[in-house]
C-alpha cells in the first residue's frame, strides 16, 4: 500500500505539521502546492529522526514540490508545465503508474471559461503522456481551484471526471463520434456533513449571492484502470496532522496558523 | 469556361504558417545541442466553436524536450485562426510573463497577441532568450549528462 498526501501549504512554514503528518500517517509521497519552504530545510525536518525522505526536483515546474520515501529515480519526471508535473512511478515489483500533480490557476486570476479551457489542454497533455508509456494507469491530484461539478472537471474533453465507479468502469464515453476516457472523481463523496471528515477542503465565505462556503478544490482523479487498486474509503480529508488540529473554533481551516486548504491523504494498493 | 479566380493564386501560398516557424526553431535548438534538447511542437486537440479563448482552429504546445531523458516542458501554447494571424500566446508562468513584460491575469491572453509574422518572431525571440528557457535547457543538459555517466 502506497500512501500519498497532497497539500496546498498557502506559502506558510508548516514544517512541524508536515513532520507530524509523516509520522502519524506513514506518508510515502508528499506533494505540495504553494510550498515556500526551501527543499533542503524541509528535507532536514522530515529526516530529523531517521533518514527516510528524498527530494524529487522538478525541471521546469515551479508550482509543485515533491518528497518521497524512495529514490527520485523511481519517480521520473516525464512532462511538465509551470503548474503541472507528470511523473512515472516505477516501484520495484509493483505496477508502474503515472502520477500527475498540479496547481491550477485560481478564480481571482482566471475566469471560469479560461479555467475550463485549461482543463482541455491539460487533459490533452495527460493523454499524450499516457500514449508514450502505453498505459493509462494515471492519478491526477492537486489543487484544481474548481469544484468537482464545474465544467472543466466534468466536460468530456476536459477531465471527464465522473462521480461513480460504475460509470468510470465503462472506461470512456463517446461524444460526436469522439471517444473520451473517464477519470473517476471520488471527491464527490466528500461534500457536506455526512462524511467522515470536514465538509470540504477549502472554506470561502463570499459576500455574493452564490457561495458554497465549503469547496473541494483539492482533488484526486483516478483512471478506471486503477480502480482495482483502491478501497472504498481510500481518501481522507485531514483536519489535523494527527497531533495538532487544522481547524479553528468555528470548524473551518485555521488559516492564521496553518493553510487555508486541508490536505488530502489517499492510499493505493499497486 | 472563364477562370474567375485571381491570377496570383498558385500552388504555393508564399506564406509561412506560425507552426512551421515554430518547427524550424525547434529543429535549430536541436542543432545547437546535438539533438539532446529539441523544441517539439505538439498539436493540441481542442474542439472549435466553443467560443473559448483557446479554441482557434490551430492550437499547439511548444515543448522543450530532453530526448534522452524522455522529458518535455511545455514552455508556451499558441492558437491562431485560419488567417494565420493574430497568433495568441498563452504563457501560464508568472515569472516568465513578468520577465517578458506581459500582463498577468484575465487580460493576459489579449495582451500576448502577435498581429503578424514579424511580431510573432519577436515574441519567440524574447521567450527563447528568457531566463526560464535558458534554465530549463541547462537543467535538461545537466540531467542528461548525469544520466549517461
Amino acid at each position: 500500500m502506497i500512501t500519498f498526501l497532497f497539500w496546498n501549504l498557502d506559502k506558510k512554514s508548516l514544517k512541524s505539521n508536515i513532520k507530524n503528518l509523516a509520522g502519524n500517517f506513514d506518508v510515502d509521497i508528499f506533494m505540495f502546492a504553494e510550498c515556500a519552504i526551501s527543499p533542503d530545510i524541509l528535507l532536514r525536518t522530515l529526516n530529523e529522526d531517521s533518514v527516510s525522505y528524498y527530494y524529487c526536483p522538478n525541471i521546469g515546474c515551479q508550482k509543485i514540490t515533491i518528497f518521497t520515501r524512495f529514490s527520485s529515480d523511481l519517480l521520473k519526471v516525464k512532462m511538465e508545465t509551470n503548474r503541472l508535473t507528470i511523473r512515472h512511478l516505477t516501484l520495484p515489483g509493483l505496477r508502474d503508474i503515472l502520477l500527475a500533480v498540479m496547481h491550477f490557476p485560481d478564480k481571482s486570476h482566471w475566469n471560469d471559461p479560461s479555467q475550463t479551457s485549461e482543463c482541455y489542454r491539460i487533459s490533452d497533455i495527460i493523454k499524450k503522456v499516457e500514449q508514450e508509456v502505453s498505459h493509462s494507469r494515471t492519478i491526477l491530484v492537486g489543487d484544481f481551484n474548481m469544484n468537482p461539478f464545474e465544467h472543466g472537471l466534468v466536460s468530456a474533453i476536459g477531465f471527464n471526471a465522473v462521480m461513480s465507479r460504475g460509470t468510470a468502469n465503462k472506461k470512456n464515453r463517446t461524444v460526436q463520434g469522439e471517444k473520451y476516457p473517464f477519470f473517476y472523481n471520488p471527491m464527490w463523496n466528500y461534500f457536506g456533513d455526512e462524511t467522515p471528515g470536514p465538509p470540504g477542503t477549502y472554506y470561502y465565505n463570499v459576500s455574493e449571492h452564490i457561495g458554497y462556503f465549503w469547496n473541494i478544490f483539492d482533488q484526486v482523479l483516478i483512471r478506471p484502470e486503477l480502480l482495482p487498486c483502491i478501497d472504498k474509503n481510500f481518501i481522507q480529508i485531514l483536519d489535523s496532522d494527527g497531533t495538532k488540529s487544522f481547524l479553528s473554533s468555528q470548524g473551518v481551516p485555521n488559516s492564521s496558523i496553518v493553510s487555508d486548504h486541508l490536505p488530502i491523504l489517499f492510499k493505493l494498493n499497486l | 469556361m472563364d477562370d474567375l479566380w485571381p491570377k496570383d493564386i498558385k500552388g504555393e501560398s508564399g506564406l509561412k504558417a506560425p507552426v512551421a516557424i515554430l518547427r524550424e526553431q525547434g529543429a535549430l535548438l536541436g542543432e545547437r545541442t546535438k539533438n539532446i534538447v529539441i523544441g517539439e511542437v505538439r498539436p493540441v486537440n481542442l474542439p472549435t466553436g466553443l467560443n473559448l479563448r483557446l479554441t482557434h482552429p490551430f492550437s499547439y504546445d511548444f515543448c522543450i524536450k530532453g530526448t534522452a531523458l524522455g522529458y518535455s516542458y511545455s514552455l508556451f501554447f499558441i492558437s491562431y485562426p485560419i488567417t494565420l494571424y493574430p497568433v495568441f500566446f498563452i504563457i501560464d508562468d508568472d515569472d516568465l510573463n513578468k520577465e517578458l513584460g506581459f500582463e498577468h491575469g484575465r487580460t493576459s491572453l489579449k495582451a500576448i497577441k502577435a498581429i503578424n509574422e514579424e511580431k510573432f518572431k519577436d515574441y519567440l525571440k524574447r521567450i527563447f532568450n528568457s531566463e526560464k528557457s535558458r534554465r530549463i535547457i541547462s537543467a535538461i543538459l545537466a540531467q542528461t549528462e548525469q544520466s549517461t555517466i
